[in-house]
């Protein structure tokens, strides 16, 4: 009896959280372009460094005098090399990894703290809710580049965890905002009422009655969070404050600026190129998958299907 | 009874604008006073060792006592023997009166001045004439495109200005600037690649002449800043318009009988204006602080790169300054949209 009822659940729990949200995208052909480029930077940050080569300096040919690299791309280098010839291919596979970590970190603390706050602020009301909304106006208020650009001099450390935490400081305020007006605006609907006059628990109504009628708000915020973070993490890095550590696009780009002097001539575009394109493809892909959000999460949607 | 209500919302919004102003200032002091009170650290004992090279000769107790003397002289000047939130509280007490004090270093791009105030002024009036244009360029033609691909949704139009918006958001402003410099200044030769020089003598003669010249430098970072940002713009415009299509008032204005282009002008853009206001005040805000990295890229001493230059050698006068400025600015456009909106919403009035 009980493993029967498992089974079900199981079933129930792969139709509606796996087949179905899979069955939306190959039906949105945006979403399914932005799933499929956003397959291919996973695998990329995930199984990418085991297949690549290390990007170790001086692999390519011998070449002329170092801030000139003509080193056009081969079969062998398909980005070409940089100004110390270094495979860009390799680079950009290397650096994928802590991108993607940094940007998936900082999405999610900022989206759990803006729930968190936008949920609590809207739901209690009264004086909770003032003093949350204060707290968000000013921290709403402090500019955002600057802050981080003082918060990495004083820390100076390039893990993922601790650049994500702090790429999402001043990232939650709009987003708590945002979802305590949605809140407020559902607290007084029929259902709340009907679940309230039922004696529901609170985190029933929390949870069960108001969260799924902001999922499809919510997970399209987390995608933006994630594009706001690559774009904070790749100019920390792209400016210098952040120690160069491991491969980075932003640390790529910082090189081809400042080293290589990639802006004096077109025979080295491609080292200017090739970072940003990997930046300029996440953030599509990204947001075209973000289409598809809507159809897999808003529970009206979903009855329909 | 109306104003007065008006009345007490204005001083409820005033009394918020206020509370945030102080407490956002308060944490931007206590989080650059760490910073400050390093640097007041190394000077003094950078002038304490400069003092002990003077007192060569004498005997080592009485060179002793003198240092000893000299750097809690120093310390007393620096005001480092009090708390760290008394300086805090009497930075804040200064900076109200918008006295910033001197700056530690000099800054010839902005003019050989140690006074913050005046650096200041000379960095907002650049990054103005730079961003400020090309915000109200973008705003311009942000909102025309945007009406008009509402107005034509699901054309050819309508579908390249979604792609084109996707696009262009996903770009980093610094990276276009970079590629336009490496096409135009350096293979094309067509515009400058330092986007700020100083003006020859000759040009300054005529208004004509100066003009075209400064269009001449900005003309990269003009370019850069209008096709990175309009398509986002336009995008968000067309939504809201599309949105306000569907309504009801929309409907009978046509069914009315009138023209669709009066619908759209008079109806449609009257309806979407609060948001679209709301958003072009704050972007225009935003503008006056110009964007850190691109004016590292342009070469442009505007705000960004004096904040860029002046965080990087720890000026703490300089670097509070600028944040000061600009929290002031955006609490004040905040406090000034609530009051015209108070007028433009009735309903504004009773919640408030």
């Amino acid at each position: 009896m009980k493993i029967s009822h498992l089974r079900l659940g199981v079933k129930a729990f792969i139709e509606d959280w796996i087949l179905f949200p899979l069955s939306v995208i190959v039906h949105n052909v945006k979403a399914l372009v932005g799933f499929i480029i956003l397959l291919f930077y996973i695998a990329m940050a995930t199984i990418g460094p085991h297949v690549v080569p290390y990007p170790r300096s001086f692999t390519c040919p011998p070449y002329l005098p170092p801030t000139i690299f003509r080193w056009p791309p081969s079969l062998e280098h398909p980005l070409g090399c940089d100004y110390i010839g270094t495979d860009i291919w390799a680079q950009i596979v290397w650096g994928s990894t802590t991108v993607l970590e940094i940007a998936f970190i900082a999405g999610i603390v900022t989206t759990l703290v803006g729930i968190a706050v936008g949920m609590i602020a809207g739901f209690l009301g009264g004086k909770v809710d003032a003093v949350l909304m204060a707290i968000t106006d000013v921290v709403m208020t402090i500019p955002g580049l600057p802050l981080l650009i003082v918060l990495a001099s004083v820390i100076r450390t390039s893990s993922p965890l601790v650049v994500g935490l702090m790429l999402s400081i001043t990232a939650w305020a709009g987003l708590a905002r945002a979802i305590r007006s949605q809140v407020l605006s559902l607290k007084y609907r029929e259902f709340v009422e009907a679940a309230k006059a039922l004696g529901m628990p609170t985190w029933h109504i929390v949870f069960r009655e108001i969260m799924p009628n902001l999922m499809s708000f919510v997970a399209i915020n987390f995608i933006f969070a994630t594009v706001g973070a690559i774009y904070g993490s790749v100019g920390l890095y792209f400016l210098g404050v952040l120690p160069f550590t491991a491969f980075n696009w932003g640390i790529m780009l910082n090189m081809a600026f400042r080293q290589a002097g990639a802006l004096y001539s077109l025979h080295t575009i491609h080292y200017l190129l090739a970072p940003i394109f990997a930046i300029i493809g996440l953030q599509i892909g990204l947001i075209l998958f973000s289409y598809a959000i809507d159809e897999i999460f808003n529970p009206r949607l979903r009855a329909r299907a | 009874m109306i104003w007065l209500g008006l009345g007490r919302y204005i001083v409820f919004r005033g009394f918020n604008a206020l509370l945030v102003l102080f407490v956002a200032l308060l944490i931007s002091v206590i989080l650059f006073a760490d910073l400050e009170t390093k640097e007041l650290e190394t000077r003094v004992y950078e002038q304490v060792q400069n003092y002990a090279r003077g007192l060569r000769g004498l005997p080592p107790e009485e060179v002793n006592r003198r240092v000893e003397e000299y750097r809690q002289w120093l310390i007393k000047v620096y005001g480092l023997d009090q708390p760290l939130y008394i300086r805090a509280f009497k930075y804040l007490a200064r900076a109200l009166t918008l006295d910033f004090g001197e700056a530690r270093q000099r800054y010839p791009a902005y003019g050989a001045t140690a006074d913050v105030r005046s650096i200041l002024l000379t960095a907002l009036g650049r990054t103005v004439l730079l961003f400020t244009t090309a915000q109200i360029i973008v705003i311009v033609i942000g909102i025309f495109l945007g009406l008009y691909a509402a107005y034509r949704s699901g054309s050819i139009f309508d579908r390249f200005l979604s792609v084109f918006a996707l696009v262009t958001y996903s770009m980093p402003m610094y990276w276009l600037g970079m590629l336009m410099i490496l096409l135009f200044a350096y293979e094309l030769g067509i515009f400058p690649s330092r986007s700020w020089e100083y003006v020859p003598e000759d040009v300054k003669a005529s208004p004509f002449s100066l003009f075209v010249w400064y269009l001449w430098h900005m003309a990269l970072p003009l370019m850069t800043i209008i096709l990175v940002s309009f398509g986002g713009l336009a995008w968000i415009v067309r939504n809201i318009a599309i949105s306000t299509m569907q309504e009801d008032f929309v409907m009978v204005a046509h069914a009315k009988g009138l023209r669709s282009r009066d619908v759209l002008y008079k109806h449609v853009l009257r309806a979407i204006s609060p948001p679209v206001v709301t958003m072009s005040a704050f972007a225009i805000i935003g503008s006056f602080f110009g964007a850190i990295i691109s004016e590292v890229v342009f070469q442009w001493p505007g705000m960004g790169r004096l904040y860029y230059t002046a965080l990087q050698n720890s000026d703490t006068p300089v670097v509070m300054g600028v944040t000061y400025l600009s929290i002031m600015l955006i609490v004040v456009t905040k406090f000034l949209l609530d009051i015209i909106y108070g007028f433009l919403d009735p309903r504004i009035k009773v919640s408030g």
